[in-house]
């Protein structure tokens, strides 16, 4: 009752089904951005949120944990790659499996917060071209203007050493038939609203996030709808370059 | 994929076949409540509101007025609703009836939170007295999890009034979102009114 | 006329050829690759359940249910194949179910319908064998092969709320089992090999028939489709049907242990909690024939007398706020150290103008229970003139 987006939005989300996905990632940058992005040295990357799924050809969906697992190994290791290549940042270490109880309690609840953070900014802070009527009018100009969002100041309690977080959540479906990427806006809903609408070809959403790691804002988000299969390392490489061409230089005054 | 392209037509074949006022969005301020509400209320500024469709079965059973939102509603949302007193619940079989004292209207409202689908581990925060556009009421605070497992708090301000149930609640994250937003509800609240 | 069940068990049991041979069967019995993800996402589930706030956590009602588990286990049942656990939780809905990995969940509800320790025994049994026999994994491979299967993987939310036990926190393996059942076939199979289990571990297969009659009796009572075990009216006498014939065939006579009485000892603090659940959903007519059922066999049993008293004040019908108060009284007389109904009392005092009476209740439930948190409610009360 309390957590209801009602069924009106559904409905208008639904009638997004007939948008066409950009090729290419989108991101927005905190109002702070431009200065707090000279002074990270340091960076975190938490442990990737990449989920897999098999459609079958009954439209059956499976949870592949040991492809998610090869993708989530290979999107690390891409972003370790793209780092590497920026002299002004280091790349610290961090380890969920060592956090004591408390501080893994304020772990889960980030990521938590972050997949409902994650949604309401897809939903509402980025204008999807051709949208119907219905879909558009959950576009709020105001949050793509001022772009704010937190995961609040608890993440300052995780021993990241960092200045700055970087979370990436997302899912890929994928059609045991062969890859398409038709329906990915379906999926996209179904993300936003938790309802699992499951395109018959296979829809995939990958999403970033730089997050000041002392007070939780949201610095920078990025999305991704290109089907890349992050199983393949090179196809990682090509999304995480995506990524680090609209994330600001880090490290560097301005 | 036939499906998939057949579902927007038939809803929105749906949507045109049920005419009268659909969902409306609009940002705050630009909309009464409802102009035979006799209740109104100053929404803040910036926020985004969403006045349900005329036919929305749900919300017309809940009563909901208007809903509004800054962020999304997953990260912070709040309701008014006023439906007859005599309305049925969404989750708990229980009624109400106009000579409950407010704590016992409480105590139905949280057995009907209780016996909803998407909460899990409700727990009661606080709840006392309190007075709602100038009617005696209940306040009450609980936290809970959700469907994603994320912990949500809700403050809920209730009354019954001239045969009428009148809800208004603020929901959103326990982390950051609540309390970030607490002060800006209960200036809202105060500010909630009958109009005669 | 043995034939059908011995034909069952030579094929569930013996049968070489079979792909997925029970557990438990000294076969081969590793688990496929998509057995093994299956458990994997069951862990998920079960991990939402245990932390839904919503286990019970007697420890008498807890040992006692896996206590008639582990009389239940097939002797050539390895630890590590399954682990065989029984977890109860708080819900007034008809229901149990169990996860491929040999974990049953029980709701209340049920455990508040069945009627001795020998009915348990038919439930459990019945669920374990669908763990043993691997029922869902097998349901599933078939399940995939249709359209079915999206309805199946979505249908993640009932359509009736449950008890704050989420159906959200039930993923769609639980879903599967606890809701709309299994097939026929393997339904068929876990009444033959649990009323097997159950009679050899020494109860009177005689019972296990009276469960699903039972639950046939009391559905008419809810009054509402909810979702629950076995999933349909049709399917509970299907149950019947099926006990029917196996005894019949297998255990026309044999008599074995009931303990009925022994099964109340434990189980009635849990029945009472129960029938508050029930009343908080507005399930009053089960709530009120649950509570003079427990106060039949424990007459001064104070919280089902309070209880009871709810029910009256909850019905409305006339004499009702006479019957309510008297109720109270004679649970303050049973236990005079129960807070809630000096509560109850007091406001409905107040409410028939007898105010001094009234406020000596109330004040009698705030020094009982001075940290209430409706105590400002009381306070309030407290100060309004006479």
């Amino acid at each position: 009752m309390l957590h209801q987006t009602g069924k009106y939005v559904l409905i208008a989300m639904l009638l997004t089904l007939a948008l066409q996905s950009r090729a290419w990632a989108e991101f927005h940058g905190h109002p702070d951005l431009a200065v707090k992005a000279g002074k990270i040295t340091r960076i975190s990357i938490l442990p990737t949120q990449i989920q897999m799924y098999e459609i079958g050809a009954g439209g059956s969906l499976e949870k592949m944990d040991d492809w998610a697992q090869t993708a989530n190994g290979n999107i690390r290791q891409a972003l370790i790659n793209e780092f590497a290549k920026r002299e002004q940042l280091t790349v610290a270490e961090f380890s969920e499996e060592s956090l004591p109880t408390d501080v893994r309690s304020n772990y889960d609840e980030t990521l938590l917060l972050y997949e409902a953070v994650s949604n309401a900014i897809l939903t509402h802070a980025f204008k999807w071209q051709n949208a119907s009527p219905a879909a558009q009018a959950l576009f709020f100009p105001e949050k793509a203007r001022e772009f704010r969002y937190s995961l609040g100041d608890a993440v300052a309690q995780l021993p990241s050493g960092s200045e700055a977080l970087l979370l990436i959540r997302g899912f890929d479906q994928r059609s045991s038939g062969g890859r398409k990427a038709l329906g990915v806006v379906t999926t996209i809903i179904g993300a936003a609203l938790g309802v699992v609408a499951i395109p018959r070809g296979g829809g995939n959403l990958f999403t970033a996030a730089l997050v000041d790691a002392k007070t939780g804002d949201i610095l920078w988000f990025s999305h991704s709808l290109k089907p890349h299969d992050l199983r393949n390392l090179g196809e990682a490489q090509q999304l995480a370059v995506e990524f680090m061409i609209d994330l600001p230089a880090l490290g560097q005054v301005p | 994929m036939k499906t998939l392209r057949i579902l927007p037509l038939i809803l929105m074949l749906s949507l045109c076949a049920c005419m009268g006022r659909q969902a409306q969005w609009a940002p705050a301020g630009s909309q009464a409540v409802l102009s035979d509400d006799q209740l109104d209320m100053e929404w803040p500024q910036g926020w985004m509101t969403l006045r349900p469709a005329e036919k929305d079965a749900v919300a017309v059973k809940q009563g909901l007025l208007l809903m509004g939102t800054r962020d999304g509603f997953g990260l912070q949302n709040m309701r008014l609703h006023k439906r007859a007193l005599d309305g049925e619940f969404t989750h708990t079989q229980k009624k109400l009836s106009a000579e409950m004292l407010p704590q016992e209207v409480a105590e139905v409202i949280l057995d009907d939170l209780r016996a909803n689908p998407e909460v899990v581990d409700l727990n009661v925060v606080d709840h006392r007295p309190s007075t709602v556009a100038g009617v005696p009421g209940f306040r009450l605070t609980v936290t809970y999890r959700g469907k994603s497992g994320l912990l949500r708090q809700s403050a809920l301000y209730g009354c019954t009034h001239k045969g009428m149930l009148v809800l208004l609640s603020f929901d959103a994250p326990k982390r950051h979102y609540f309390a970030y937003d607490l002060a800006t509800f209960e200036t809202m609240k105060d500010s909630l009114h009958w109009k005669s | 006329m043995r034939r059908p069940l011995h034909f069952l068990l030579a094929c569930t049991l013996v049968f070489p050829g079979c792909s997925t041979p029970p557990l438990g069967s000294g076969q081969n019995s590793a688990l496929d690759e998509d057995e093994q993800r299956l458990w994997a996402s069951v862990l998920e589930e079960e991990r939402r359940l245990d932390h839904s706030g919503l286990l019970e956590t007697d420890p008498a009602v807890n040992e006692y249910v896996n206590s008639v588990l582990q009389k239940l286990s097939p002797s050539q049942l390895r630890p590590r194949e399954l682990s065989i656990q029984v977890k109860v939780l708080k819900n007034p809905l008809l229901n149990a179910f169990a996860f491929p990995n040999g974990n049953i969940y029980v709701h209340t509800g049920m455990l508040a319908r069945i009627e001795s320790e020998a009915q348990l025994a038919t439930l459990l049994g019945h669920e374990l064998t669908h763990a043993t026999h691997r029922h869902t994994i097998q349901e599933l491979r078939g399940v995939r092969r249709t359209s079915a299967a999206l309805a199946t993987f979505q249908a993640i939310t009932l359509p009736f709320g449950l008890f704050g036990a989420a159906a959200t926190a039930l993923g769609a393996v639980g879903y599967m089992g606890a809701v709309s059942g299994h097939s026929r076939s393997k339904e068929r199979e876990a009444d033959a090999v649990g009323l097997a289990l159950m009679a050899k571990a020494g109860y009177s297969p005689q019972e296990a028939p009276r469960l699903f009659e039972k639950l046939q009796d009391d559905l008419s009572l809810r009054k509402v489709n909810e979702p629950f075990f076995f999933g349909s009216h049709p399917r509970v006498q299907e149950r019947i049907d099926s006990y029917r014939a196996l005894i019949a065939d297998e255990y026309p006579a044999q008599t074995g242990e009931v303990g009925a009485e022994h099964y109340y000892e434990i189980m009635t603090p849990l029945i009472v909690d129960n029938t508050e659940a029930d009343l908080a959903i507005g399930r009053i007519a089960i709530a009120q024939h649950d509570l003079e059922l427990v106060l039949s066999r424990q007459p001064v049993n104070a919280r089902a007398h309070f209880l009871l008293g709810e029910f009256f004040r909850q019905r409305k019908e006339p004499g009702d706020v006479e019957r309510s108060e008297s109720e109270y009284y004679r649970a303050i007389d049973a236990d005079p150290q129960l807070a809630a109904p000096h509560r109850t009392l007091g406001y409905s005092l107040l409410k028939r103008g007898e105010t001094q009476i009234g406020k000596t209740e109330l004040r009698k439930y705030l020094e009982l229970s001075p940290h209430a948190p409706d105590r400002s409610y009381v306070e309030q009360a407290l100060k309004e003139p006479q």
